[in-house]
């Protein structure tokens, strides 16, 4: 086992720096100036002596591979670097949102797997009846449904027209617990939405595969009752593709966080990302393309380690 | 059909019928909306309540640096915050506001000033003629990129005479330089390296949270010299888009609103809603085109270009009529008293377009490019559609464009690039005096890359002029000396639409688009 974590673990590590190098190729590659962003284009007469004074302000006048040297090197003091805009460090910048990020992928993903999980099983326990039919048809929505459509419904009913909750801002929760969930409310539900729909339809999938296995009916057949054959084999079998699900969800909510802050105005990383991409602010954009990739990586990791720990043939020759 | 299959159908069919009832709700419809006038001047608060959120959609604030700003949504923090020596008042008159008073020698090229005593910064430190010269010498080093250098660029010396007086001495003679100077903020030069976060100014505010690009704080300072600030918080909050900004108006979630799109006036318009009505307009919509390259350096392909531009059309469509047509071609609004009214002008005649592009040589199906922003400006896409269609009768082709911001200012921006055939969209904001908004079509202001030398000289001219019917006839000259070349197509004069819930009192617009809310104050 401790050669398996070990040798997964080694694999990230050159997964990340590979992502690093990546990242800060992509970034110098894409068309734009953070020079002329700067400016904004409402200040004339530019003297060039300006712009090499903002080039060496930003440090994009130095080679390439000093400036990621320079880049890797400040991350493994613990710098990432500063906006290029506001001059707040990177890591102020990612204080003051991640609250806000954190908050909607927890909410989401408890709303998720809240809806996923037992409507998995009722798919499963009642295949082929109207319920499954309608779970079915809901997780097929949720699917086809884009994020940011939810979202736009939801805020004008419950917010426009209703007023019942806001749709927009964030509040923190260690300011005002209620106005908080509040807040994180309806984004949270569109987010949730989009993660429950396909977690749906792979567990409720991998629920009918075990569900059909010769030790299931087995089971059945020794007289357990429906929930113990249910939470003894049922479950703890088909968790591991759930697993997988697990992957793809965390991806998801990454990637979902950003339309679903932008469509609510959420102060999270999700808008940080976006406005870095649009103002070609190197330093916030690498910074947090390679969080995310660190957290995507690292979440593949502990994955990994768990199929290890759930089915003990894959520790033992995990090739197979 | 399956149970399944019905019931998937089912669902399909009540999500259509959701969003067809939703799209049907919320649709805007009617006429345009009567603009309201503002609220007239108020008396001074005695104390600082309520709170006031002012929506600004697509871009946020990304630095608080006053003489390095690069977005205009956040003008009315430069009033908030800081303070410069003079100031505009609601009337667009330069008054006192650093500055007590000044006075200037008979040829116009020294200027002193006098200054207040009693002010401080926010953080406390008194403000003095030491932090006056500091910010004029920061504005005019070449090495800052500041939007206000273009205006004082001729100021030579800055000399202390005392702690409370500065005198300035002039290239040429001026006698606009306190007009020049309502730009020149009093930021604190002696925290330069915090500037774009501080926000430490001598103003009536004070920043209490910043959060970049997404929202700002500000509460009264306790230092300001006027008194009590009128609302205990103003927050500044960025909206992803302008349709979620007139959302949040409409819910109450916001108490004023930025750059509303003309199309949405009527949705916006309430009871309990108003508009600010600017005392003139000094922005334009404007096309440019690289005068330096072709086939626009030819001037007969743009002089076509502007009898291919329907102008009342364009205002009727994508400004909802909320718009002047600048059918002079000329920096300067129509509607101001400083227009040239002899100008000849530029009637919509595609007969003319199509005789001028074959002179200048444009072969029937030449296609040029139209480069807009994506995500703003959305009036800029109609009226490029109403071009295209247009320049297609005549056997031309538009290809429209639309960038982020960054690929978007590449193309152009600063002044000295070459676009050849490209026709790009833009807006001028230009300040409200006329020396200063035909500066825009100078050399190295206006990235269309022209250079008249009548046209400088007369630009270095007009500020020395003190007469005000000379100094006019400067300004007449300069309007159909652009005119007549056209290096840039004015499409149509538009003030940004600022829209406020009712119990917001005092607020007021410039000529140039900038709110001030320094007097503002809420009810209830």
């Amino acid at each position: 086992m401790a050669r398996y974590v070990l040798r997964r673990f080694l694999t990230s590590v050159v997964l990340l720096l590979l992502s690093s190098i990546l990242i800060f190729l992509v970034m110098r590659v894409i068309p734009g100036d953070p020079t002329l962003t700067k400016l904004g284009g409402t200040i004339k007469d530019v003297d060039p002596r300006a712009l090499e004074a903002i080039r060496h302000e930003l440090g994009i006048d130095r080679p390439l591979p000093t400036q990621y040297l320079n880049w890797v090197g400040g991350i493994l003091h613990g710098d990432f670097g500063q906006s290029y805009f506001s001059q707040f460090p990177v890591t102020t910048l990612i204080g003051q949102r991640i609250g806000a990020t954190v908050e909607l992928a927890v909410m989401a993903m408890l709303f998720g797997l809240a809806i996923a999980v037992p409507a998995a099983t009722l798919g499963a326990i009642w295949r082929n009846r109207v319920v499954d039919a309608l779970l079915s048809g809901f997780a097929a929505l949720g699917m086809a449904t884009p994020a940011f459509v939810t979202g736009i419904v939801l805020i004008i009913v419950f917010g426009l027209k209703l007023h019942w909750l806001p749709t927009q801002g964030y509040v923190s929760f260690q300011n005002h617990p209620f106005e908080s969930v509040k807040t994180t409310l309806l984004p949270a539900i569109t987010l949730g939405i989009s993660v429950a729909a396909p977690t749906l339809r792979i567990l409720r999938t991998s629920l009918l595969e075990i569900g059909s296995a010769s030790y299931i009916r087995t089971a059945q057949g020794k007289g357990l009752l429906r929930r113990q054959v249910v939470v003894r084999h049922l479950l703890p079998n088909a968790s591991i593709p759930a697993l997988t699900t697990v992957g793809v969800i965390v991806g998801h909510l990454l990637g979902g966080a950003v339309v679903v802050e932008y469509v609510f105005a959420r102060q999270g990383l999700g808008t940080l990302l976006v406005d870095s991409v649009f103002q070609r602010d190197y330093g916030v954009l690498q910074a947090l393309v390679l969080i995310a990739a660190a957290a995507f990586i690292t979440t593949s990791l502990v994955v990994d380690i768990l199929y290890g720990v759930i089915d003990p043939r894959l520790r033992v020759n995990p090739e197979t | 059909m399956s149970a399944q299959r019905k019931v998937l159908v089912v669902a399909m069919l009540l999500a259509l019928l959701a969003t067809a009832a939703t799209v049907a709700v919320t649709s805007a419809a009617g006429a345009p909306a009567t603009i309201k006038q503002t609220t007239a001047p108020l008396a001074a608060c005695k104390k600082s309540s309520g709170t006031l959120t002012y929506g600004i959609a697509g871009a946020g604030v990304s630095q608080l640096d006053p003489n390095t700003i690069n977005f205009a949504g956040q003008a009315p923090l430069q009033t908030l915050l800081y303070n410069a020596l003079t100031k505009y008042n609601s009337s667009m008159v330069v008054v006192p506001d650093l500055a007590t008073s000044w006075r200037a020698s008979k040829d116009l090229k020294t200027w002193w000033f006098n200054l207040r005593k009693d002010a401080r910064y926010a953080l406390g430190r008194p403000f003095t003629a030491e932090d006056a010269r500091a910010n004029i010498l920061r504005v005019l080093d070449p090495s800052v990129p500041s939007q206000a250098r273009s205006n004082v660029q001729d100021i030579r010396s800055v000399r202390v005479i005392s702690k409370y007086q500065i005198r300035i001495k002039l290239g040429s003679p001026s006698a606009l330089l306190p007009n020049a100077l309502v730009d020149v903020k009093m930021s604190d030069t002696a925290d330069v390296a915090n500037l774009a976060k501080s926000g430490n100014g001598t103003g009536p505010y004070t920043v209490s949270e910043f959060i970049p690009n997404q929202s700002i704080t500000l509460v009264p300072s306790s230092h300001w010299f006027g008194g009590k600030a009128c609302i205990a918080k103003i927050k500044f909050v960025r909206e992803p888009d302008s349709t979620a900004m007139v959302t949040d108006f409409k819910g109450g979630n916001l108490d004023m609103i930025w750059q509303v799109r003309p199309t949405d006036v009527p949705a916006v318009q309430s009871s309990g809603t108003y508009f600010l009505q600017p005392k003139g307009v000094s922005g334009a919509h404007v096309w440019e085109v690289d005068t330096t390259s072709g086939p626009f350096s030819d001037v007969r392909a743009r002089q076509a270009l502007n009898y291919a531009t329907d102008r009342a059309t364009m205002v009727k469509a994508a400004f909802f009529g909320l718009a002047t047509p600048s059918f002079g071609d000329d920096l300067i609004s129509a509607t101001s008293n400083a227009y040239n009214k002899n100008l000849k002008g530029y009637k919509f005649d595609l007969t003319k377009a199509k005789q001028l592009f074959d002179a200048a040589g444009v072969k029937p199906g030449t296609t040029f490019t139209f480069w807009a922003l994506a995500g703003r400006r959305d009036e800029w896409i109609t009226m490029a559609q109403i071009l295209q269609q247009d320049l297609q009768k005549i056997g031309l082709n538009l290809d429209i464009r639309r960038s982020d911001v960054s690929t978007w200012l590449g193309k152009f921006y600063p002044a000295g690039k070459s676009y050849p055939g490209y026709i790009i969209g833009n807006y001028f904001s230009m300040p409200p005096n006329p020396t200063y908004a035909l500066k825009q079509g100078q050399f190295g202001s206006c990235e269309c890359n022209w250079k008249n030398n009548t046209f400088e000289a007369l630009a270095k001219k007009a500020p020395g002029v003190v007469d005000l019917a000379a100094r006019q006839k400067v300004y007449d000259q300069m309007q159909s000396i652009f005119s007549q070349a056209a290096p840039v197509v004015v499409v149509a004069h538009q003030t940004n639409i600022v829209a406020a819930q009712k119990r917001v009192q005092g607020a007021w617009e410039d000529a140039q688009g900038n709110v001030h809310l320094e007097d503002a104050r809420v009810a209830g």
